[in-house]
């Protein structure tokens, strides 16, 4: 028994290593896919450019790499280019390269003597390599559950994109937000527990939740001043101030989704549990129980969402506080979509955990009965 | 907005939740105060990492052993945590020298010299980007390795005579059960916080600028790390955790 499972696992890590290789080899090659020059880096030679005083009187010291590289793809396939990168030593706006590296390119001057400008470097075989890495993972540990993650994720980026393109199209944000809320968790929880009576409570309970932070964010933005969204990162321009509302209500209704599923999905568990074991169970004890696991893994989810939403916000503070930006300030303006997010997800939270007891007493209540009768 | 959140947060915690949600406001603001305290610190000129790593220690002796008191339970998570983040410390630091993710896109249009930003800083964003990586990831995780091993405690409680190999196995059963919903806790925080980052690509970028941008790299990588970090806790955790329960020694796990 323990042999075979081991067998399999040494089956499944071979067929992986296999699977990322071929696709990592192929993304590291892609260059003929590209129609802007790609260009490999081959040598580096660097001067010093001397120190720039800011404008809060730090001394930045820069540096001009002087690049030789080669040309991978396109009209100048296989001829050398040279190349002239200034970076400061910080890397806030620019950029410092390695040999190796390689970078998109518009190249310039005639055959033998060119030179080129970087427009950007080729990530896609990091960024390939971190996701395979995360897919072997999944697949690894997790087994059929893992691939069924790996494939709800799969579906849920494809709805992501098709959302994206109909609220390109047109459609209102708000009517798209609340549609792909209910089908995203329609699959998600499905691909987790199956279509059963559980799915459907665990449905409800989130469906409702989801509702209420809307709700309540929808509110606290009509009634409160006009929020400035000047200070959201990414914002579309030109926008209205009703556009920016709609993006903002989309984004809370979409950040609380996936933890509240969380929760819904281990109260209803817990509680379909406790009423298999005891039909006769008072309502008082099943809320009981189901609090007490609600409570235990409240803190740590709220921590979870706090980290995640709120952790990305410190370069800024770094960039912001070096230019004589107080910290208060930056609190106060640039923190406020994020901090807003969390503050909603872990009311999501909260309110989660009532609300799945109740849909799971009533679901299942009310099917003992159908049943009886 | 926010004092109204604040609040309504605040008064559910205490009227819905039970005595632990209270405390999770605790937590939470203490964990608020250290992120703050990694900020700061950080800014006044002290290694990111070294400060950064001091904070994890932090955040997970916090809400490990403060929000879920001392037990074996909470003892072995915090192992596996450490363990976990040192794994990942060189993982980033592979990634971040490959990938170039540090500083700010251009995307960020705002966050330019002509507003007041200027890129003289003196300070190292590459290694402030590793820092914020860990950050990111160093919640989930905990909740990761909380939740298997508070699980596996249950069923060693329940069956005792199970042979560590075998805990071992239901450690692993159990994360297999709640990956899914923490990776797509992860997923969907992800996308709202980028919601708007999304938009731009779809009306601006083709896919293959979108793919090889700094904006996207910086969070498609720094979610997947994150998510990468709690399916590798499992395995750990659980490792860990039979160990602990079956002789209340982890050094035993080499015998």
């Amino acid at each position: 028994m323990q042999e075979t499972s081991r067998k399999t696992f040494i089956i499944k890590l071979i067929a992986v290593l296999l699977f990322s290789i071929v696709v990592l080899a192929f993304v590291s090659h892609d260059y003929s896919m590209y129609s802007t020059s790609i260009a490999r880096i081959t040598d580096i030679s660097t001067e010093q450019a001397g120190t720039v005083q800011g404008l809060k009187g730090l001394n930045e010291q820069y540096t001009i790499q002087h690049i030789t590289a080669r040309i991978m793809n396109g009209d100048y396939d296989g001829s050398n280019v040279s190349i002239t990168n200034k970076y400061g030593k910080s890397q806030v706006y620019s950029e410092k390269y390695q040999t190796g590296d390689e970078v998109f390119v518009t190249v310039h001057g005639t055959d033998g003597n060119y030179t080129a400008d970087i427009s950007g470097m080729k990530r896609d075989t990091m960024v390939v390599f971190v996701l395979l890495v995360l897919l072997a993972l999944l697949v690894l540990v997790g087994g059929r559950q893992g691939l069924f993650t790996v494939l709800s994720l799969f579906i849920n980026v494809i709805l992501f994109y098709v959302m994206l393109k109909m609220y390109n199209g047109g459609t209102n944000l708000l009517i798209l937000a609340i549609a792909m809320s209910i089908i995203f968790s329609s699959i998600v929880l499905v691909l987790i527990n199956g279509w059963n009576r559980r799915t459907l409570m665990s449905l409800t309970a989130t469906l409702a939740a989801v509702a209420v932070i809307g709700i309540i964010s929808s509110a606290l933005i009509m009634l409160g001043p006009d929020l400035n969204y000047a200070f959201m990162d990414y914002i579309p321009e030109p926008y209205t101030q009703t556009e920016a509302d709609l993006i903002f209500i989309s984004e809370i209704l979409m950040g609380g989704l996936g933890v509240i599923m969380d929760i819904a999905v281990t109260i209803t568990a817990t509680s379909s549990e406790l009423i298999g074991k005891n039909p006769g169970i008072s309502r008082k004890s099943l809320l009981e129980s189901c609090r007490q696991v609600g409570d235990d893994i409240t803190g740590a989810m709220i921590n979870v969402v706090f980290f995640t939403n709120v952790a990305s916000v410190m370069p800024l503070f770094i960039l912001s506080m070096r230019n004589d930006i107080s910290f208060v300030t930056v609190m106060k303006n640039n923190t406020f979509f994020e901090t807003a997010r969390f503050l909603t997800g872990a009311i999501g939270i909260i309110i989660t955990i009532p609300l799945s007891i109740l849909a799971a007493s009533f679901f299942i209540r009310h099917g003992k009965r159908g049943e009886q009768a | 907005m926010i004092s109204a959140l604040i609040i309504i947060y605040i008064l559910a915690s205490l009227v819905i939740g039970g005595e632990k949600t209270a405390k999770s406001l605790v937590t939470l603001a203490t964990n608020a105060v250290i992120l703050f305290a990694v900020i700061l610190l950080t800014e006044m000129g002290f290694p990111a990492l070294a400060v950064t790593a001091a904070g994890c220690v932090c955040v997970s002796l916090v809400t490990l052993f403060f929000q879920n008191e001392i037990t074996v339970k909470t003892k072995a998570a915090l192992l596996s945590v450490f363990i976990v983040i040192a794994v990942m410390f060189g993982f980033l630091f592979f990634v971040e020298a490959r990938a170039n993710i540090q500083g700010f896109p251009v995307g960020q249009f705002e966050f330019r010299e002509s507003n007041g930003y200027s890129a003289e800083i003196d300070f190292n964003m590459t290694m402030l980007e590793i820092s914020v990586m860990l950050m990111v990831l160093i919640g989930a995780v905990i909740d990761t390795a909380l939740s298997v091993t508070s699980g596996l405690y249950e069923v060693y409680l329940n069956n005792k005579n199970l042979s560590r190999n075998e805990l071992f196995r239901s450690g692993l059963s159990i994360g297999k059960n709640i990956l899914s919903s923490t990776v797509n806790t992860l997923f969907f925080i992800f996308i709202a916080e980028y919601f708007t980052l999304f938009i731009q690509f779809i009306q601006y970028y083709t896919f293959a600028q979108m793919l090889n941008s700094k904006e996207f790299c910086q969070q498609v990588i720094s979610i997947a790390v994150s998510a990468i970090g709690c399916v590798l806790i499992i395995p750990v955790v659980s490792a860990i955790s039979s160990a602990k329960f079956k002789d209340q020694s982890f050094f035993s796990i080499r015998k």
